[in-house]
C-alpha cells in the first residue's frame, strides 16, 4: 500500500464512524420525540374519552 | 420551622440539575455548537490537505490530525466521565448519571478511532499494525475495555439508580488507566513517540504542522460535545417516554399495574422518572 492508502484509509474509517454516530443520535432523537408528542396526544384523548 | 432558601449558586446548580432546565438550554447551544464544529471541521480537513510532508513520515503525518485528536478525546471523555462519577456518587446529580451512561458510548468510538488510525499510521512507520508489548498502545485497550464494561455494567441492572452506582465506581477505579496513558511513553520504552505538546520543554512540532492539528483538535472537541449532547437529551427523552407509558398502563388499568409515581425510586422527577 502507498502512504497516500493508508491515509485515505485513516480518514474514511474515521468519516464512517463519526457520521454513523451522529446520524444514529439525531434519528433516535427525532423518533424518541415523535413517540413521546404521539403518547402526550394519546393521553390527553384518554382523559378527554373518560373525563 | 421552615428551611432558608438556597443561595445563588445552590439553587442554580440544583435547577440545572432538572432535566426540562437541561432540555431548554442544549436546545439554545445544539445550533451554534453544530456550525462551529462544522466550519472547524472543514477548516482542519482544508489545512491538513495543505499540509506539507513530513521529512521523516512523510504523507502519513496526515493522519496525525485525526489520530492525535481522537486519543486526546478518549482521555478526556473518560475524565468528564470520572467526574460525572464523583457527582453519581456524592451528590446524586441527576445529570450526571445520564452524562456518564450516554457519554460511554462516544468515548469507545473514539477510542477505537484512535486504536484504528494509530494503528494504520504504525503499518508504514514502524513496520506493525499492533504491539502487544508496547505501553502505550496496551494502556489504550484497556481504556477500550474500560469503556465496554461501563457500557455492559450501565445497562445490565433494571433499577437505573443501581446501574448508575455501579458504574460509577467502575468508572472511578478505571480512572487510574488515565495517568498511566500519559506517563507510558516515559515510564517505559514505548515504540510510540514522547509528548511533542505537552511536554517540559515547549512545543516540539513546527508550526505548519502543529496549527492543523490544533484547528482539527478544537472541530473534534465541538463535535464531541455536539454528540454528547444529544446523546443526552435522548436518554431523557427516552426516559421521558417509558414515564408515560406507565402513567396510560397506570390509567387504563389501575388494578392491574402499579401506580407510577410507585415504580419511579423516592426523589426522582416526576415528569421524567429521574
Amino acid at each position: 500500500m502507498t502512504h497516500w492508502q493508508f491515509v485515505i484509509l485513516a480518514y474514511a474509517i474515521t468519516a464512517l464512524v463519526l457520521t454513523g454516530l451522529f446520524a444514529r443520535l439525531f434519528i433516535a432523537g427525532r423518533r424518541l420525540r415523535q413517540e413521546l408528542r404521539q403518547m402526550e396526544q394519546k393521553r390527553a384523548a384518554n382523559r378527554r374519552n373518560h373525563g | 420551622m421552615s428551611l432558608p432558601a438556597p443561595s445563588l449558586p445552590q439553587s442554580w446548580w440544583r435547577g440545572l440539575s432538572r432535566p426540562q432546565r437541561f432540555m431548554q438550554i442544549s436546545a439554545r447551544l445544539l445550533p451554534p455548537l453544530g456550525i462551529i464544529s462544522a466550519v472547524g471541521l472543514a477548516a482542519g480537513l482544508y489545512l491538513a490537505w495543505a499540509a506539507p510532508p513530513d521529512y521523516q513520515q512523510g504523507l502519513t503525518v496526515k493522519i496525525m490530525f485525526i489520530h492525535v485528536p481522537c486519543a486526546w478525546l478518549s482521555m478526556l471523555c473518560y475524565t468528564m466521565m470520572a467526574c460525572s462519577a464523583a457527582g453519581i456518587l456524592l451528590w446524586k446529580h441527576p445529570l450526571a448519571a445520564i452524562a456518564l451512561k450516554t457519554a460511554a458510548p462516544i468515548g469507545a468510538a473514539f477510542t477505537l478511532l484512535a486504536l484504528a488510525t494509530g494503528s494504520i499510521w504504525g503499518r508504514p512507520s514502524w513496520g506493525t499494525w499492533w504491539e502487544w508489548g508496547d505501553s502505550r498502545l496496551f494502556s489504550m485497550f484497556i481504556l477500550l475495555l474500560l469503556y465496554c464494561g461501563i457500557i455492559a455494567l450501565s445497562r445490565a441492572f433494571d433499577n437505573s439508580r443501581t446501574a448508575a452506582y455501579a458504574a460509577a465506581v467502575l468508572t472511578l477505579i478505571g480512572f487510574i488507566d488515565i495517568p498511566i496513558i500519559k506517563f507510558s511513553v516515559e515510564w517505559w520504552n514505548s515504540l510510540h513517540q514522547p509528548a511533542s505538546i505537552l511536554r517540559k520543554g515547549g512545543i516540539a512540532i513546527a508550526p505548519a504542522i502543529l496549527i492543523p492539528l490544533l484547528v482539527m483538535a478544537a472541530a473534534f472537541t465541538m463535535l464531541f460535545f455536539v454528540l454528547q449532547l444529544l446523546a443526552m437529551r435522548n436518554e431523557i427523552l427516552r426516559v421521558s417516554l417509558r414515564a408515560l407509558q406507565q402513567k396510560l398502563a397506570w390509567e387504563a388499568e389501575p388494578a392491574a399495574v402499579d401506580e407510577p409515581d410507585t415504580i419511579a425510586d423516592n426523589g426522582q422527577d416526576r415528569e421524567t422518572g429521574l
